[in-house]
């Protein structure tokens, strides 16, 4: 089966990159993410200080 | 175990029962059953999600590891929070558009129905074999420890699991992981409090943790870049990304719990609560198993954790030289206790010259004894043949079993038996759904009734239920075929991210680019394990990288040499 025939039978094919730029990029997502990053730096540097100040 | 104990782990098997059979509301129908109208809460979902990846292996391996090794194990969820957002703005709404039941179902719309077969029975084969691990581990630990048969501890596991799943669907799995989630939660928490009440008087958090940090059990982050070592920065930042983005945007197992989100949104948020809360979990936990090690070090702790291989020894030829070790263990485990009594007065007396030489001489003290049980694990080996003889993962159940309360014994026992559940049970509704959406509804009959698939849905989790408990049972005896189930994950989820990448990131991939990179990509990742000592976590880069690089080659020449492809 060759790709062309199967996309020609399937009639909900989608293609790469379909919806990609979305409202993914909304304001309020973007700061969500951002907090995800901030708080993964937060709890690395966190971890960080735990292993310094608790090893010699 | 005392009576109380018992109950409560009778309770609350009842209860998971109870619970998930009467959640048979609204699933009647197929959509229903596996996704149940996609109308589930964010946090429910997301708790399911976290659920599901801690595995009863999870928490008794991860404390096991923070007795032994420390903390560095966190490493490898570094990559996670990433991960999260990545598959948030691409595989997420990618899925949700696309109104998909499985995440494979999405690969024959975008290529063909080759390419979804291949990825389907990838997984199925791949996963049926895991959920057997899954159960056969802490089956093996708890009939050990419970000294009841692994027979029973397998289905004590495997068949609630089973049940809740075969009638209740995806509703009952996500609110009965909801409630496992809470169950473990709350007995680590009870079991850290439990430790710090075992420890002596003048031996507080802030000692305990010095005390811990003294032998290196605190080191989290090692920056140095091997590829050969398992836990390190790096290896958890880039390999832990690539695997997490493969296990929570291409495992059914996964895919299937947020596809069950009342909207994208609603999906989104739910793998964004593993982001957050994922790393201080795993931290929670790695540090229950490290407070393990400093309750040891004030409390005399068996020699070694596994009784059966203890008595096997003892019921052969080297009983005497075990014997012997035994009380050399007994005086090494009071020489290190004088060692870290004199460490933590010198750090309450803040007299560092006296510091730094009280540290010396519990290191030197800690060897010692780690040296005595060295030789003992080596009687071990020789007596029972198992050369791959290690007692890390009877640490925390011994610990459970011996010297906890009455009462937190029982929760905690409920807790492994939670763990293990939680994750067979989104594992055996997905496999139900890979097997029902992917191939019986696609190749076997695509124009029977919603009361047709639904049973069908209903026999295939019972299947695998039953395949899984079986292969559990016997898995025991097969140590390098569970190896095997593990390597054919690690070939799996980087070269199948790859062919979703191809997917949804190039425009000109074709199917056939796809496949033969997928089945390049799982060849390279196998060459490199046998040939290199390259670390497991690279795998998934590798995998996935070859898949994109061979996958677009391919489509590339095949667009040049033949027709052009004609998207939709």
């Amino acid at each position: 089966m060759t790709d062309t025939e199967t996309d020609t039978t399937d009639s909900s094919a989608i293609s790469a990159g379909d919806g990609f730029y979305d409202e993914s990029w909304k304001p309020g997502r973007i700061a969500l993410y951002t907090a995800v990053v901030v708080v993964e730096v937060f709890v690395l540097l966190a971890l960080w200080l735990l292993s310094h100040h608790f090893s010699p | 175990m005392h009576l109380v104990d018992w109950l409560i782990v009778a309770a609350y098997l009842a209860w998971i029962i109870y619970d998930g059979l009467k959640r048979t509301k609204g699933t009647e129908a197929i959509e229903g059953y596996f996704l149940a109208h996609r109308s589930l809460p964010w946090w429910a979902v997301g708790l399911s999600v976290m659920a599901t990846q801690l595995s009863a292996i999870t928490l008794v391996g991860t404390t096991g590891q923070g007795y032994g090794d420390g903390m560095r194990f966190v490493q490898f969820y570094f990559g996670l929070p990433i991960a999260m957002i990545i598959l948030s703005v691409t595989l997420v709404p990618f899925f949700y558009r696309a109104r998909v039941y499985t995440a494979y179902e999405y690969l024959e719309r975008r290529f063909d129905a080759k390419t979804r077969t291949l990825a389907s029975l990838l997984f199925l084969v791949s996963r049926g074999l895991a959920v057997g691990v899954i159960i056969s581990a802490p089956a093996l630990i708890l009939s050990i420890v419970l000294g009841w048969s692994r027979t029973l501890t397998v289905f004590a596991i495997s068949l609630p699991a089973t049940l809740y799943t075969m009638v209740g669907g995806v509703q009952a799995v996500t609110w009965a992981d909801v409630k496992q989630t809470g169950v473990i939660v709350v007995g680590m928490l009870a079991v850290v409090t439990a430790l710090f009440m075992g420890l002596p008087d003048q031996v507080n958090f802030d000692q305990a943790l010095h005390v811990a940090g003294s032998v290196g059990r605190l080191m989290t982050i090692d920056f140095k870049f091997d590829l050969n070592e398992n836990y390190t920065f790096w290896s958890g930042m880039i390999g832990g990304l690539f695997l997490m983005l493969g296990y929570f945007g291409c495992d059914q197992s996964q895919v299937q719990r947020y596809l069950t989100a009342r909207s994208v949104d609603a999906g989104r948020y739910s793998l964004l609560m593993s982001a957050f809360a994922k790393i201080p979990l795993q931290v929670l936990i790695l540090l229950t198993g490290v407070l393990v090690f400093v309750f040891y070090i004030f409390n005399e702790p068996p020699m070694l954790f596994n009784p059966v291989h203890e008595n096997s020894v003892l019921s052969s030829g080297r009983s005497g030289d075990y014997t012997n070790l035994e009380t050399d263990f007994h005086h090494a485990f009071k020489r290190r206790r004088e060692a870290a009594d004199n460490l933590v007065t010198a750090r309450l007396n803040a007299d560092p010259v006296m510091v730094t030489h009280a540290t010396a001489l519990f290191l030197k003290s800690d060897e010692h004894l780690n040296k005595i049980r060295d030789r003992a694990a080596s009687i071990v080996r020789d007596v029972t043949g198992d050369q791959n003889y290690s007692d890390v993962n009877y640490v925390f159940p011994t610990f459970i079993t011996t010297r906890l309360p009455m009462g937190l014994v029982g929760l905690m026992i409920a807790a492994i038996f939670a763990a293990a559940m939680s994750s067979i049970a989104a594992e055996l509704n997905a496999l139900s759904a890979a097997t029902v959406i992917d191939l019986y509804g696609r190749h076997v009959t695509r124009t029977a009734t919603a009361q047709h698939y639904l049973l069908v849905s209903k026999l295939a989790t019972g299947f695998w239920g039953l395949f899984a408990s079986v292969f559990a049972l016997y898995a025991a005896n097969l140590g390098s075929l569970i190896q095997v189930v593990n390597q054919v994950g690690s070939y799996f989820y980087g070269s199948l991210l790859g062919v979703f990448v191809l997917a949804i990131g190039v425009r000109r991939a074709t199917a056939r680019g796809a496949r033969w990179g997928l089945v390049v990509g799982m060849l390279t990742v196998a060459v490199v394990e046998y040939t290199t000592n390259v670390s497991f976590l690279w795998f998934n880069v590798i995998g996935a990288t070859v898949v994109v690089i061979v996958g677009t080659i391919l489509s590339s020449s095949q667009l040049t040499s033949s027709r052009p492809i004609r998207f939709a």
